[in-house]
């Protein structure tokens, strides 16, 4: 059993490690820069220490830091949350090094899954379709990097274009998370944005690497949870449909998915299980689908450590994805098989990720002081969030506040909690999205059902 | 009010002329409590007149008498600082448990002379002084974890 967790990370997630930990007797370590003194994380934890200036990159990514901290206070594992240093590799390594336990995946499948290009040969084998792309295309354009699938010159991706038909996605090798895409819909734009997504790559990723795929419109993002220990048991928790995104940034997630024909949902679910084995993967892990109109899924990405969203999942399954992360980091065997979780699933859930930003002013970030916070209360409703009355939401990190998750028997009872608890929900002080959340939660094709990636340019 | 020359006062004056010509210096300004006290000396020898600022509800005020001498210096208003922790780690007063510490209160040192070692993940990272000071408390305890940003120096700056 860990004596001891440092959560290397911050925020709404940060405050989310630290509940399980404490659920489970685990005493928790914070690590905060100076931007975070009077963070919620740094409250609840047992210990903190200050590990550096607000640039991530001085404190939060800083690896020497992060393992100084753990030393200092003797910590048995760390938890990297989400984004930050969570799928990278080298921390994982370092930390095995210092016999501290990552919370996460193998350096193998961090190494493997990391490589976006690579990911994709990796599923290809284990029998996952891919997007028609770079990387898939018979014609054989590419001479250089026949493995990675990754173009070159303006002419090759020009001339695959053509073929694979407008539009076409522009990705980097080393993005992901909804980073490093640029959609082009004829000749023109895809000779400007082929290098602009090189040197926006170059500049966020260090790599501008860059492979093409079929943009496909009306497409359904899905993913599916998976759980894996290291005794070769691996499940899946069921699929999460999250097409209403922003600039490919999730903005509403549910699970299951409303549009998800069984048939279909038994299909991804069984491809997702056998890439998962085939990777030999641990922990746990979500495989991003892109469903096409007529139902065909394509291996989008995967993902080697806890999502934002796990919580929908959490809602419609009764277990808590984190405890089941730090079970499985302790090496103990899955404590359900299938046919467990195929009867805990109950009902449907609905989650809204509130940004401090302003809607009505082209999302501009809106940090700053909170000044009245009330969040919404009742039967079926979960907030995740390390706002307080009082705390100054600071400039340096990504806009999410809060997570506002609503559980219900079925989809409609979800709604119209998610509605109720959207009227309540007062965040004072600064600017959020509740009210583009609230906007979403009335559209006649959210409310039917009908979410495509494309929903919030309609 | 009644003008307030309390014992008090006249020993810190005392002191603070003292301290001048123990360290000739040219001036001094100094604030404790309500008082504030700014001591210019003429030449090297003798303390030149004094100008004392009383609080605003005082009275009377002194008027400095100028005196024809050597120009004075300007020093920074600011006396004491603090350094702080650059980073994460054991904070060490010596080189190793044998040796004495590199710094001890009252010290006076150079700009760049070390005043004590981090230690993050087995290395050992050397803290200079960032000006010349004078040693006036060590706020950290030998052997213990600091963090970023945490008080290790009080200081003055010489």
């Amino acid at each position: 059993m860990f004596n001891k967790i440092l959560i290397a990370n911050r925020g709404e997630i940060a405050v989310r490690i630290i509940r399980t930990c404490r659920d489970m007797g685990i005493k928790t370590v914070a690590v905060y820069s100076t931007a975070d003194q009077d963070a919620l994380h740094v409250k609840y934890a047992d210990e903190k220490y200050c590990i550096g200036p607000p640039s991530p990159t001085e404190s939060y990514l800083k690896h020497l830091s992060l393992i100084t901290a753990a030393e200092l206070t003797n910590a048995d594992a760390i938890h990297p949350g989400v984004g930050f240093l969570a799928e990278d590799a080298l921390f994982a390594e370092i930390c095995k090094e210092h016999k501290i336990t990552f919370i996460g995946p193998s350096i193998d499948n961090l190494t493997e899954m990391g490589d976006k290009a690579e990911a994709r040969e990796t599923m290809a084998k284990a029998g996952l379709e891919l997007v028609p792309g770079s990387r898939r295309h018979k014609g054989g354009i590419l001479k250089k990097n026949p493995k990675k699938g990754v173009i070159e010159s303006e002419e090759e991706a020009l001339e695959l274009a053509e073929k694979l038909g407008y539009p076409v996605g522009i990705k980097a090798v080393s993005g992901g998370g909804g980073r490093g895409i640029r959609i082009a819909y004829n000749d023109m734009a895809l000779r400007n944005l082929f290098y602009t997504v090189k040197s926006e790559a170059e500049a966020a990723f260090g790599n501008a690497e860059v492979y093409l795929e079929k943009w496909i419109e009306n497409a359904r993002h899905i993913e599916v949870q998976v759980l894996a220990d290291n005794h070769g048991n691996v499940i899946h928790l069921g699929e999460r449909e999250c097409s209403i995104q922003r600039k490919q940034q999730k903005l509403v997630e549910e699970a299951p998915s409303p549009s998800l024909s069984p048939k279909i949902r038994s299909e991804i679910s069984r491809a997702a299980i056998r890439a998962v084995r085939s990777i030999g993967f641990s922990n746990a892990g979500t495989i991003e689908f892109l469903v096409d109109p007529e139902d065909n899924f394509y291996f989008l990405e995967m993902n080697t450590r806890i999502q934002v969203e796990h919580t929908v999942t959490e809602m419609i399954t009764g277990i808590d994805l984190i405890k089941e992360q730090i079970r499985l980091a302790m090496g103990e065997e899955l404590g359900y098989d299938q046919s467990d979780v195929n009867a805990m699933m109950n009902g449907h859930a609905i989650e809204c990720r509130i940004n401090a930003e302003d809607p009505d002013n082209n999302f501009t970030p809106s940090p700053g002081k909170i000044d009245g916070y009330l969040p919404p209360g009742g039967i079926g409703i979960r907030v995740d969030s390390h706002l307080y009355d009082g705390y100054v939401v600071p400039p340096f990190y990504d806009s999410l506040v809060a997570k506002l998750i609503a559980h219900g028997r079925d989809r409609t009872e979800a709604i119209a909690r998610m509605k109720r608890a959207l009227d309540e929900f007062t965040i004072g002080g600064i600017k959020t999205t509740i009210p583009l959340c609230k906007r979403i939660m009335n559209d006649e094709r959210f409310l039917n059902g009908l979410v495509y990636t494309n929903f919030l340019e309609g | 009010m009644p003008e307030d020359k309390s014992p008090s006062t006249l020993d810190l004056l005392k002191q603070v002329c003292d301290i001048m010509e123990n360290h000739d210096l040219a001036e001094v300004y100094l604030r404790e409590g309500e008082v504030t006290l700014r001591v210019r000396r003429t030449g090297t020898s003798m303390p030149g007149p004094l100008v004392i600022q009383p609080p605003s509800y005082m009275h009377s005020q002194t008027e400095p008498t100028e005196s024809n001498s050597a120009p004075s210096v300007q020093l920074p208003h600011e006396v004491e600082e603090v350094i702080k922790s650059p980073m994460l780690g054991r904070f060490y007063r010596a080189p190793n448990p044998d040796k004495p510490p590199y710094v001890e209160e009252g010290d006076t040192v150079a700009e760049e002379t070390i005043l004590c070692q981090i230690e993050a993940m087995k290395i050992f990272n050397d803290i200079p002084a960032p000006f010349s000071c004078e040693i006036l408390e060590i706020l950290a305890e030998d052997d213990t974890p600091v963090e970023y940003d945490q008080p290790l120096f009080r200081v003055r700056r010489t």
